[in-house]
């Protein structure tokens, strides 16, 4: 199991079940993405928290998601620090905000 | 195929009589008096697969003849059919032990015997059609190592040649991962004072990625005055002036930026260094930390910036930022496939692995000490073959 994703009205939360989210996963994480890319509403939240390891092409998918949704509001969920590091590198922190659990995310922005 | 068979049979009449019987349903009969006589037969006609033999036999008998040709030396595929009157169990397990493929009793009619041989052509059929896809497989696989391994030798011709500069040495490491990989890095002489310093990493690895990395290495070292990524043109003397490192990077930006959704990218750093006084402008990519080690301070710093990468988003903005280095500094750039090198137990080489390092060799010659850092990492992760590719560079600034 690659991906567990839970469709609720709003909001769409992919969660990333696994330790590595590398040039093998990114192919399948993108078709995931294009397949449920018309039900997205407002938000999609992808829980990172399983993943240990990110390379250049999970980061790839990521920065892909960010511009196939344009409208839609992204939120990463339970990043670990090698992640969060890496989000930030690349300044995707700006792009995508990061929070530590689905409802933090979820929460109305104050 | 055709329907050959080899047909062994010690009784004469016994032989006639299948012959006959074989040949009204089309097959082409060779025959053999005994084992002996079968293995010279088969050596006379390469092309027989098929094998039809009696058990009991003077000489070499059907189970011995079985284990011959079923042997791995023996270069052929066979499809081996033992005939007897025994159909006793034990019997059966000492075919099947033997190799033998399937089993038909002497009385059996010929329908029933047409029927199994007929079985056998085919997975003789299947076996040689699978033979021959693996030999075109081989051939095409054999071709693409061969372009493989010429394209890498032309990107280690796109490596810089020259390492010493007026101020300045340089050295490098370059390991492309066991497929081609992305990672590039150079050096050029712009003018009298300035040196351009850059790597970058092509995200993913293989021909795409290693294409993309070509053009790039193009798109900088291209020096033609008039469409250049790292002089813009001047009407007054000396008529042209050096583009800013956050310029070069947001004109690669505007070059490669991707059209299609492939997710292919790159992260950078592009430094200029002025050979005289040692001032040292930069931009980053997406790119991890430079590594600068200070001679007189006997220290080691990151030099870092938060950038996104190039070729991802239109609205991407760089900054240059500047660095005074004083004689005997070091710059160490590098790829991620050094600070994510992995060891057995899953553990990262590490940025901070890698900056301590570079403090720990800080007594080392820089060309000794980048051949230490690669060797450090091999053993580090226990191959000689890294997953990622591996790629390192540092110069020195020796003063004016």
């Amino acid at each position: 199991m690659q991906f567990d994703i839970i469709e609720k009205g709003q909001y769409t939360v992919i969660q990333v079940r696994e330790a590595r989210f590398d040039a093998k996963l990114a192919p399948s994480f993108r078709e995931e993405l294009e397949k449920i890319q018309g039900n997205i509403r407002d938000h999609l939240v992808l829980d990172l928290g399983d993943v240990r390891f990110m390379d250049s092409s999970g980061l790839g998918a990521v920065m892909g998601a960010y511009k196939m949704l344009r409208n839609t509001k992204i939120s990463i969920v339970n990043p670990q620090k090698p992640i969060l590091d890496l989000l930030k590198l690349t300044r995707i922190d700006k792009l995508i905000l990061s929070h530590p659990t689905i409802e933090d995310a979820l929460a109305p922005t104050t | 195929m055709s329907k050959e068979i080899l047909l062994v049979e010690d009784n004469k009449v016994m032989q006639l009589l299948m012959t006959k019987m074989l040949s009204s349903r089309g097959y082409r009969v060779i025959s053999a008096f005994n084992g002996i006589d079968a293995l010279a037969q088969l050596d006379k006609h390469p092309s027989i697969q098929l094998v039809l033999s009696d058990w009991m036999m003077p000489g070499l008998n059907g189970i011995e003849l079985c284990y011959r040709l079923k042997s791995p030396e023996y270069g052929r595929y066979i499809f081996f059919v033992l005939l007897s009157g025994r159909d006793d169990k034990e019997s059966i397990v000492e075919g099947i032990n033997a190799g033998a493929d399937d089993f038909v009793a002497k009385d059996t009619n010929i329908n029933e015997l047409d029927a199994r041989l007929k079985a056998g052509l085919r997975n003789l059929e299947l076996h040689n059609q699978l033979i021959t896809k693996n030999i075109e497989l081989d051939r095409a696989y054999a071709t693409m190592k061969e372009d493989l391994e010429s394209a890498n030798l032309l990107i280690r011709r796109m490596l810089p040649s020259q390492t010493s500069f007026q101020g300045v040495e340089l050295h490098y490491t370059h390991i492309p991962s066991a497929q081609i990989g992305g990672d590039m890095l150079g050096c050029m002489q712009l003018d009298e004072d300035h040196i351009a310093i850059y790597l970058f990493d092509v995200s993913g690895h293989g021909v795409t990625s290693a294409l993309m990395s070509f053009a790039i290495q193009q798109s900088i070292s291209s020096n033609s005055a008039s469409n250049s990524n790292v002089k813009r043109k001047k009407e007054t003397d000396p008529f042209y002036s050096l583009r800013d490192p956050s310029e070069v990077l947001a004109r690669l930006n505007r070059s490669y930026i991707n059209q299609d959704d492939n997710n292919l990218y790159f992260t950078m750093v592009y430094a200029v260094l002025n050979t005289k006084s040692g001032l040292l402008n930069y931009a980053f990519a997406g790119h991890p930390p430079m590594i600068w080690l200070q001679k007189q301070q006997q220290q080691c710093l990151f030099i870092q910036q938060e950038s996104f990468v190039v070729g991802m988003f239109d609205f991407a903005d760089f900054q240059t930022e500047q660095v005074q280095l004083n004689c005997g500094d070091r710059i160490f750039l590098y790829s991620d496939g050094i600070t994510e090198a992995e060891s057995s137990d899953n553990q990262q080489f590490s940025e901070q692995g890698l900056k301590q390092l570079v403090q720990d060799l800080a007594d080392q010659p820089a060309a000794k000490q980048t051949d230490t850092i690669v060797e450090t990492l091999k053993s580090w992760s226990g191959t000689a073959q890294f997953n990622d590719d591996i790629s390192l560079l540092v110069f020195e600034w020796k003063g004016n």
